[in-house]
């Protein structure tokens, strides 16, 4: 009922039901393809803006929150962000490394945030791969005994695995160890350029075959009702909607460090900022999201019947399309 | 658990969100992982459980005044929703005595 009915009203009457926030660009990793532009400027956000935020987010009745990053867990009133919006009653979801996911901190958002998931990024089935990707040495081990605790402790944890040409051999080891930590894993892809165009992450894409084999194990574990998934491409249009390639610009924003309102966590071009107006005028006046959702629909038209490919994974964003065609060289980050 | 509502004083829990879209409601139990859709009438219920500790009998005289219902039938409806309610471990129902609240 929730599918067919109420998405069906947030969308035709557009409610905002879901944001995420990125809580800062800092990170305590430092992954070889990590998507954020770290040379992006702004004024962060203070505390005081963040509750002004989340009260008319929730006057708005929006649901879903996300606290994501960079590592959101490093941001210095991520605790106090936290309990606001739980004080506030949104669903909050929590995109982490893991790397301070200690049993100190553990306890804090079991107590404090009270999430109704947090989800950790898994990029190996041993040490060797997952933190060659980090790389910094230990992460692994350490992601591994947090999300121990994590789960014993009593919280919801998911993995999202990106595959790459580094572990594209170990895709069933990590559905493997997401199943061993009661952790259900959940593709994402492909590797794209970073959001400022920087095409460096691209040289670790995975061999095609990669993405054959992960198809293949989402059907089969959804034929058994196990629990992978690979991230649905096309949304909803089950009424009268013009079909599109996604959900962009409908009922879902992202908000970056420093107060810009995006349509989209990687497609850069903001709505408003939010030192300047109130999300509520932003979201009701700005003509990007209405822009936003026509380049989804007109990518699907362009695309028609023919099975979504891009940069040889089973799907397409116009992020990474938008992105790949900047012409940015590397930055150097190797 | 209670086997009727006589006496029992219940509120929403502290495990579940809710949000109105448009004329329904949605509830999200954090720790069930289940998304619950209630109705006009249901929401307004939800609501008045949120906003503190109240009673069955005070919920029916809500929904009987909101929507125009005797208030017998009001009673035996409301009754109903929170049967479905305690079944889907939305509720804590609160001890008179001990002052203690559980799921």
């Amino acid at each position: 009922m929730y599918r067919t009915t109420v998405i069906r009203t947030v969308r035709e009457r557009r409610l905002l039901h879901s944001v995420t926030l990125e809580l800062t660009y800092r990170c305590n990793l430092d992954c070889f393809y990590c998507y954020n532009d770290r040379t992006k400027q702004g004024t962060p956000l203070s505390l005081a803006q963040y509750r002004t935020l989340l009260e008319d987010l929730a006057r708005m009745q929006t649901l879903f929150l996300m606290l994501s990053g960079g590592e959101p867990m490093v941001h210095p009133h991520f605790f106090e962000i936290g309990r606001m919006t739980k004080e506030l009653g949104f669903v909050t979801n929590v995109r982490t490394n893991g790397h301070t996911l200690d049993p100190h901190n553990v306890g804090r958002l079991l107590h404090e945030v009270d999430p109704y998931m947090v989800e950790v990024t898994l990029h190996g089935a041993t040490a060797e791969v997952h933190d060659r990707q980090t790389r910094v040495p230990g992460s692994f081990d350490r992601l591994l005994l947090h999300l121990r605790h994590a789960r014993s402790a009593g919280l919801r944890c998911g993995m999202v695995i990106t595959p790459t040409a580094w572990n594209g051999h170990q895709i069933e080891a990590m559905v493997a160890l997401g199943d061993a930590l009661g952790a259900p894993v959940r593709f994402q892809g492909p590797v794209g350029p970073r959001d400022n165009g920087d095409t460096e992450p691209l040289s670790i894409q995975p061999q095609p075959e990669v993405w054959d084999r992960i198809v293949a194990l989402v059907a089969e574990r959804r034929a058994t009702s196990a629990g992978v998934h690979l991230r649905k491409e096309v949304t909803a249009d089950a009424g009268a909607e013009k079909p599109a390639t996604c959900s962009l610009g409908m009922t879902s924003i992202d908000i970056d460090p420093f107060g810009n309102v995006q349509a989209c966590l990687h497609l850069q071009e903001p709505a408003g900022n939010l030192h300047e107006q109130s999300i509520v005028e932003i979201w009701h006046t700005s003509p990007l999201f209405a822009r936003a959702r026509q380049r989804a629909v007109d990518a699907a038209t362009r695309l028609g019947d023919a099975p979504r490919k891009q940069l040889g994974a089973p799907l397409f964003c116009l992020a990474v399309e938008e992105n790949c065609g900047k012409g940015r060289p590397r930055c150097g980050r190797a | 658990m209670a086997e009727t509502w006589h006496d029992v004083t219940i509120r929403l829990s502290g495990r579940v969100r809710f949000r109105t879209v448009a004329e329904e409601g949605v509830l999200v139990h954090l720790r069930r992982g289940q998304v619950i859709v209630v109705s006009r009438v249901g929401l307004v219920i939800v609501k008045a459980l949120a906003q503190g500790a109240t009673s069955a009998a005070a919920l029916a005289e809500l929904v009987a005044g909101e929507f125009q219902v005797e208030l017998g039938q009001a009673r035996r409806d409301v009754e109903a929703f929170l049967d479905q309610l305690r079944a889907e471990e939305v509720l804590e129902e609160i001890n008179a005595g001990a002052a203690t609240a559980r799921e």
